[in-house]
């Protein structure tokens, strides 16, 4: 029984473990309820795209000085502006717009990386993401995140719902679908913003797809899906950063593999359940 | 009616409209009046699509002026209720039946407020109105598609809505089904709404719908089935000869439309 204890406390000796887990943990809960709705409007090209354009404000910050969440929300919230903006033109050459625009900001990222000295590391941080180095003021943001999107979630929810069922009843009842469409996808850059740091550019939209598919195998009700979303990323975060402190492999990749695991065997376990 | 009511529900005049690099319709002029139902036929890309649109605000009209309830398309949306082609709702989307009635209220709600207990009665009542009652707390897209549509008229019951725009809402209905889906209709106009459909189902039109419209790029013909039905007419919207009998005011066609 000790050993248990021992087992699941030690990790929390240190400062920037006890930091991961509640970073991460928060970036779940999140993840959790914005990307329920991002898998079920098939938006996870999207969400890749933001995150790639926030590379290259990340960068941009990163070489003028100024806080890194800042320069990759100003380019996320701008891509999802013009996603907006694109989405209205509803062309069928959004897609190909989107592949340009959102590569082209991460290769001008890759760009202004290489001036520095650092660049390998930097490169690979921001890839990847450093879950160990989460320091108190990206939790503050993260924290913000959460409240901002839960405040969002209290007050327009059933809205959200209805522009995702039926956007053009919606809008011909009066419910301004474009604002909230905008709404949505800022909800998604701000999750990738603060997730970020955690994860990286390449992994983020796994914390948003993954667990929320999982729980689609399982259930037909929103409510219940973003709960058991939520679940899903929780447990996968637990047992991946437990995972990668004994070891000792890189704690974002662990979660993520974590969370594909729970993903493969829910379709297992669905397979099973249908015989 | 509430007194003051203007008379005509719905009034085109000189429409053109179209998208950025075609123009659909030229020169419509049509007038629907209230408590009466229009049915638009027509081939596909004859424009059947775009009025509705143009009625619902979605498109602008390049020429012409249009007039939902008497005022602008944009400022009659919560007074008109719109049901989409099927395919344009993503009905596997997690939601219940009775989630999607409520969505009747959303628009005259605060944001910040839940449906009340008034919203949910009335939502049970129109479910019931419809005849899925006991299909309420199931997943949407576990319904039928007559079901479906059933339950976004009972959406459009909530909302109150004195104009119902429905596209081709029996397109993929099983002939009971459809017949169903009609009589709701019929029980629509009944209590004074206004309900304007697309169909390819001309078989429907002269026991269900007062007046007709006939579109192909321009208007081909309008007024009551049995006037606006002329083989010359179907000969000029659908370009083909369309074989068809009519005996006691009742046109019947022969063939399928699908």
């Amino acid at each position: 029984m000790n050993t248990i204890i021992e087992f699941l406390a030690e990790p929390f000796q240190y400062g920037f473990m006890a930091r991961a887990f509640l970073g991460v943990s928060l970036i779940a809960v999140l993840a959790g309820v914005v990307g329920s709705f991002v898998m079920l409007k098939g938006l996870a090209f999207i969400g890749d795209a933001i995150a790639h354009a926030s590379f290259g404000g990340l960068v941009a910050a990163m070489l003028l000085g100024v806080p890194l969440h800042l320069g990759a929300l100003i380019f996320a919230l701008g891509t999802a502006a013009g996603l907006t903006l694109l989405g209205r033109k509803a062309g069928l050459r959004a897609d190909t717009s989107l592949a340009i625009l959102f590569t082209g900001a991460f290769a001008l990222g890759v760009l202004g990386l290489a001036t520095r000295p650092s660049f390998t590391g930097d490169l690979t941080a921001l890839l990847v993401g450093s879950v160990l180095a989460i320091r108190p003021l990206d939790i503050a943001w993260i924290l913000a995140a959460a409240l901002i999107t839960g405040a969002v979630m209290a007050v327009a929810f059933r809205h959200l719902v209805y522009i995702s069922f039926d956007p053009s009843g919606a809008e011909a009842a009066g419910v301004p679908v474009a604002g909230l469409q905008w709404l949505l996808l800022s909800l998604v850059a701000l999750t990738v913003v603060v997730s970020l740091q955690a994860v990286g550019v390449v992994l983020v939209v796994a914390l948003m797809i993954t667990p929320a598919a999982t729980a689609s195998l399982f259930v037909r009700r929103l409510e219940v899906l973003m709960a058991l979303a939520v679940a899903c990323g929780l447990a996968a975060t637990w047992i991946g950063l437990y995972a990668s402190f004994y070891l000792s492999t890189p704690p974002g990749a662990t979660v993520v593999t974590v969370a594909t695991l729970q993903f493969t065997a829910g379709l297992i376990l669905r397979r099973l359940r249908r015989r | 009616m509430a007194p003051g009511h203007p008379r005509l529900c719905v009034e085109v005049q000189d429409l053109t409209v179209g998208y950025e690099d075609r123009i659909v319709l030229r020169d419509v002029n049509w007038a629907v009046p209230c408590g009466t139902s229009a049915a638009i036929i027509g081939p596909n890309g004859g424009g059947k699509s775009t009025l509705l649109r143009t009625l619902i605000g979605q498109l602008r009209p390049i020429k012409g002026t249009v007039r939902v309830l008497g005022r602008p398309p944009a400022q009659a949306r919560h007074l008109l209720a719109y049901l989409p082609q099927t395919e344009e709702i993503d009905w596997q989307f997690p939601i219940r039946v009775i989630d999607v009635v409520l969505q009747g209220v959303l628009a005259r709600t605060p944001w910040w407020r839940p449906p009340g207990r008034d919203a949910r009665t009335a939502a049970m009542a129109a479910l019931e109105r419809v005849r899925l009652a006991g299909e309420a707390e199931r997943p949407i897209g576990a319904l039928s598609g007559g079901q479906r549509q059933r339950a976004l008229i009972a959406r459009a019951l909530l909302q109150e809505a004195q104009l119902i725009l429905l596209d081709e809402p029996a397109t993929g209905l099983d002939a009971p089904a459809q017949h169903e889906l009609l009589d709701i209709l019929d029980d629509l106009k009944r209590e004074g709404r206004t309900v304007i459909a697309t169909t390819h189902d001309l078989n429907c039109l002269t026991d269900h719908f007062d007046t007709v419209l006939c579109l192909r790029g321009r208007v081909i013909c309008q007024g009551p089935p049995e006037e606006a039905l002329k083989p010359e007419h179907l000969q000029a919207v659908f370009g083909r000869h369309v074989p068809l009998v009519t005996a006691e005011g009742r046109v019947t066609i022969f063939e399928h439309h699908h």
